[in-house]
């Protein structure tokens, strides 16, 4: 790589790291009781709920984080985050006209123009900002439907005998110290449900924005669909340009009834630090499907920011015939670290699941593929495909795969293959050969190789993760 | 404290007290870091991520002690019966038996000496090279090594040596006497510049008593020796074995480790194996064959920390009944170890319903200028392979005999040595399904 790209390659600017002002609502940061109870109280969220809040909480104090993870991080100081953080401006909203215009604005510069949405895209957005749902479009569309989709808040004021029946029931509060912080803090998120045999209308889709300083996001994703269902959900994730670290601990589930589909797409570019790993986003969460009979769980992911990404989408396939997929693209730059994968845990007969993960660094980035495929005594005929790659741009970064394989039937059939690579002066010359620049020539062979994943994505994210992968790459080989 | 370590700890202690007088002081101090380590790391349980899927309570727990010297079987039918033909070191319960061994024929290039002596003897070669490969602080079982360490063999090839013949060391649990007997051997090989060796470490015993063997071996490979290291672990199916072998690999060195775990309660087998100079070559065989209620462990670490080095790595399980395999490779490529060509590869067959396997291989690299591929599979016989020679008039117990022989073959046709092979496929035809394996195996 030579020296000039190397500058340019630290010259890039994060394009999302503007900060909007916008007047909020925060509470004094801090954790216990008390808070979790204003929490509740500010949510005007019925007894059980807090009940649930609380017991997370108590739980969450007997654990201690976790230390087997490839990342590394200053500790965390919980009571110095703000808890909530939420925009002044009540009572909720029931048309976009009505949002305040600052941060409308934030949402178009972020490319995301919520007044337009209706004429222009057939996508539904819930907005998120900083733990608080802003908006959501094309509600009356979906209705129509019978597609609940809202934020979440609203659906535990609406809907709270499906709430009270899901959550919780994949990934519970004791799952780990993370979706246990989540379980007694989350503010907001989003909601949807999809009957049976419906096929949802329309993308669905939501943005999250950390705005706040100093504070923690914390919100919950909580999808069912219904019987022979369908549904495809975006999520889209950007935050201000800070010094400091902020912690983005979520938690999403996903219920797929039998005969269901659950697509879960995913383009993650929280602000991921400057070259020297100053600030960014630590990107702890926790993702979790369960497919039952002749269900099916698929997750792409497209993560390219974030100072630190931690997560594994899982599917615990449970039914028979049950269909889990996970499709990956992880990068790391400058000072990034991913410790990222899948778990797939086999239960019901004749199971499926692929996974495939492709992890690029670059800089001094520390890309690691952990993946989990279990495959217990009743997942009889289970199949499982992985497939990892990863790419290095420069000799200071990593990657790392660390594949957990456990068989309990014979009758399954697992494979795992992975291979590490960098980009050939032979490839390259190949193409500069017939006219191509080289830079032009790295952005193809990149985009080649993430190729399998981004096929995965839906129209729409698949030209944006391109575009974004593209940027964060630009001038890393020369 | 749990009540096992304690024993433990009591064991290397009594025994450290014995020996305070007539051991040299180096030796001491080895012994004492050993016994301090383990009381500092205690034994692994299933939640240290190294031994996620091994539990070694039932060796914890059971109070395995050294036997004292002077204690005469008649091993002599058995050890004929296994050993190959060429020079020999036996070793009975640990400790060796000069009655059964024979060094006739040993080429001139190359030492062979049991520990013991060695420490008289060539205390200042031994002192250089015992403990720093196999680290007690890395490893709560090399320490328990360590804190009992007297007994094994020390090899040394003498530069330009080009041995033609393999040196043997033999490790028998005599299965007699009611207590349950722990050996601890620690083998130590020096390979100097330009030679090249084999060395066979075979371990069995007669079925009877309990027993615990755990064996460290050093390796030191000079600028471009070579080693073959052929490891034949056939213990009785009651037996707990646990062996850790550590190598240094020099410049245009070159190491061959073939393992065959095929006997075994509990059995583990390590590989560690690090590339100090440019241009060496590391190839790791394994074959873990098990039966029964087995639990077979491998774990490998091959570290890439120069340039220009090569590693191949196949091992491949065959696991039946009720028993358990499990695999834990790792592949560390260093920053400055560009040009680094490693492969890894990890494939189990399944041949019961309640057979289990977990394979962990793992490629960790952090230079990019490199090849490395790894790859991992589990599953059954192949259906359409055995209707194809089930057409042809072969019994289907004969057909999964000879499937399940030629999986395991890749493995075992790598092993140049003809003695050993013959040896291996002996016992290996015993354990596959189908064939006489309560004859041999029982």
């Amino acid at each position: 790589m030579s020296t000039e790209t190397i500058q340019e390659l630290t010259r890039r600017q994060y394009q999302a790291g503007f900060v909007t002002a916008v007047e909020a609502d925060t509470l004094p940061p801090g954790l216990n009781e008390d808070v979790i109870r204003l929490i509740s109280e500010k949510k005007g969220e019925p007894e059980f709920l807090l009940e649930w809040r609380l017991k997370a909480y108590r739980h969450w104090l007997t654990l201690r984080e976790p230390r087997w993870q490839s990342v590394r991080y200053n500790p965390i100081d919980y009571q110095a985050i703000r808890y909530y953080s939420a925009p002044k401006q009540k009572p909720r909203l029931d048309s976009l006209d009505e949002v305040d215009p600052e941060i409308l604005r934030t949402y178009e510069k972020l490319g995301i123009p919520l007044e337009e949405q209706k004429r222009l895209q057939n996508v539904a957005v819930d907005a998120v900002f900083d733990s608080v749902s802003v908006a959501t479009t094309f509600k009356d569309k979906l209705a129509k439907a019978g597609v609940i989709f809202c934020s979440f808040s609203e659906a535990v004021r609406e809907h709270p005998e499906l709430i009270k029946r899901y959550l919780g029931s994949v990934v519970p509060y004791s799952d780990n110290f993370f979706a246990a912080l989540n379980s007694a803090v989350f503010s907001d998120g989003s909601f949807c449900y999809v009957p049976k045999g419906v096929r949802c209308p329309m993308e669905l889709s939501t943005y999250f924005r950390i705005n706040a300083a100093e504070t923690g996001q914390f919100e919950r994703t909580l999808i069912v669909a219904d019987e022979g269902s369908h549904v495809s959900y975006l999520e889209g994730c950007t935050a201000p340009m800070r010094d400091t670290n902020q912690l983005h601990a979520a938690v999403v589930e996903l219920v797929a009834l039998d005969g269901a589909t659950i697509k879960y797409s995913t383009v993650q570019n929280w602000y991921p630090g400057d070259a020297e790993g100053r600030g960014g986003i630590y990107n702890f969460v926790t993702k979790r499907g369960i497919a039952h009979h002749r269900a099916k769980i698929s997750w792409t992911q497209v993560e390219t920011g974030s100072a630190i990404t931690w997560k594994y989408p899982s599917v615990i396939l449970k039914g028979d015939d049950s269909v889990g997929e996970f499709y990956s693209v992880a990068l790391t730059n400058h000072r990034q670290q991913a410790d990222t994968g899948t778990k797939m845990v086999h239960l019901g007969r004749n199971s499926r699941s692929t996974i495939v993960s492709k992890g690029i660094s670059a800089g001094h980035g520390q890309n690691t593929y952990r993946g989990l495929v279990k495959v217990l005594k009743s997942a009889e005929g289970a199949r499982n495909y992985t497939q990892c790659d990863s790419l290095l741009l420069g000799s200071k970064c990593g990657a790392h795969t660390l594949p957990y394989i456990e068989v309990k039937n014979a009758s399954a059939q697992v494979e795992h293959e992975a291979s590490t690579s960098k980009i050939g002066e032979d490839q390259l010359f190949y193409c500069q050969q017939r006219g191509i620049s080289r830079e032009d020539a790295v952005s193809m062979i990149v985009n080649g190789f993430c190729r399998q994943v981004f096929k995965e994505l839906p129209m729409e994210f698949a030209v944006e993760a391109q575009k974004l992968l593209g940027v964060s790459l630009e001038g890393s080989v020369g | 404290m749990s009540a096992g370590l304690q024993h433990y700890l009591d064991v290397a202690q009594r025994f450290q007290a014995e020996q305070a007088e007539t051991a040299p002081l180096w030796l001491r101090a080895l012994r004492e870091e050993g016994l301090a380590q383990l009381s500092r790391q205690g034994f692994p349980t299933p939640r240290h991520e190294d031994w996620k899927y091994t539990d070694v309570a039932p060796i914890v727990s059971r109070g395995f002690a050294p036997v004292g010297a002077g204690r005469s079987v008649d091993l002599k039918a058995r050890v004929e019966q296994l050993a190959l033909p060429g020079p020999r070191l036996v070793f009975v319960d640990g400790r060796h038996s000069p009655e059964l061994s024979s060094l006739e024929g040993l080429y001139e290039g190359v030492t062979v000496k049991s520990l013991r002596v060695a420490v008289r003897e060539d205390a200042e070669a031994l002192e250089a090279v015992l403990g720093r490969r196999a680290r007690a602080e890395a490893h709560p079982f090399t320490a328990l090594n360590a804190a009992l360490l007297e007994e094994g063999a020390f090899v040394q090839v003498r530069p330009g040596a080009v041995a033609p013949s393999p040196v043997q060391l033999f490790f028998l649990a005599s299965g007699a006497g009611a207590a349950p007997v722990l050996a601890s051997p620690r083998i130590v090989v020096v390979a100097g510049e330009n030679s090249e060796a084999a060395l066979v470490e075979l371990y069995a015993g007669v079925e009877g008593g309990a027993s615990f063997t755990n064996a460290v071996t050093e390796v030191v490979l000079g600028d471009n020796a070579r080693l073959h290291h052929y490891k034949l672990q056939a213990e009785p199916d009651a037996a707990f074995h646990l062996a850790s072998l550590h190598a240094r690999l020099s410049r245009d060195s070159s190491l061959t480790s073939h393992a065959f775990a095929l006997g075994g309660a509990l059995a583990r087998n390590e590989v560690y194996s690090v590339f100090a100079g440019e241009g060496g070559e590391c190839v790791l065989n394994g074959l873990y064959v098990g039966h029964g209620t087995q639990h077979l462990d491998n774990r490998t670490d091959l570290d890439h920390a120069v340039p220009r080095c090569t590693s191949r790595e196949l091992y491949k399980g065959v696991l039946d009944d009720r028993a358990r395999g499990t695999f834990h490779g790792r592949v560390l490529v260093r920053q400055d170890a560009q040009r680094t060509d490693a492969s890894q590869t990890n494939r189990n067959l399944l041949l019961s319903e309640e057979a289990l396997v977990d394979t962990r291989p793992q490629l960790e690299i952090l230079a990019d200028d490199v090849k490395c591929a790894h790859g991992a599979a589990v599953g059954r016989l192949d259906e359409q392979a055995l209707f194809y020679l089930r057409a042809r008039g072969i019994p289907r117990a004969e057909a999964e005999r000879l499937l399940t022989y030629a999986f395991a073959s890749e493995v075992v046709g790598a092993v140049k040595l003809e003695p050993l092979r013959a040896r291996v496929e002996q016992l290996l035809a015993g354990r596959l399904p189908g064939g006489a394996r309560r004859e041999v195996g029982a």
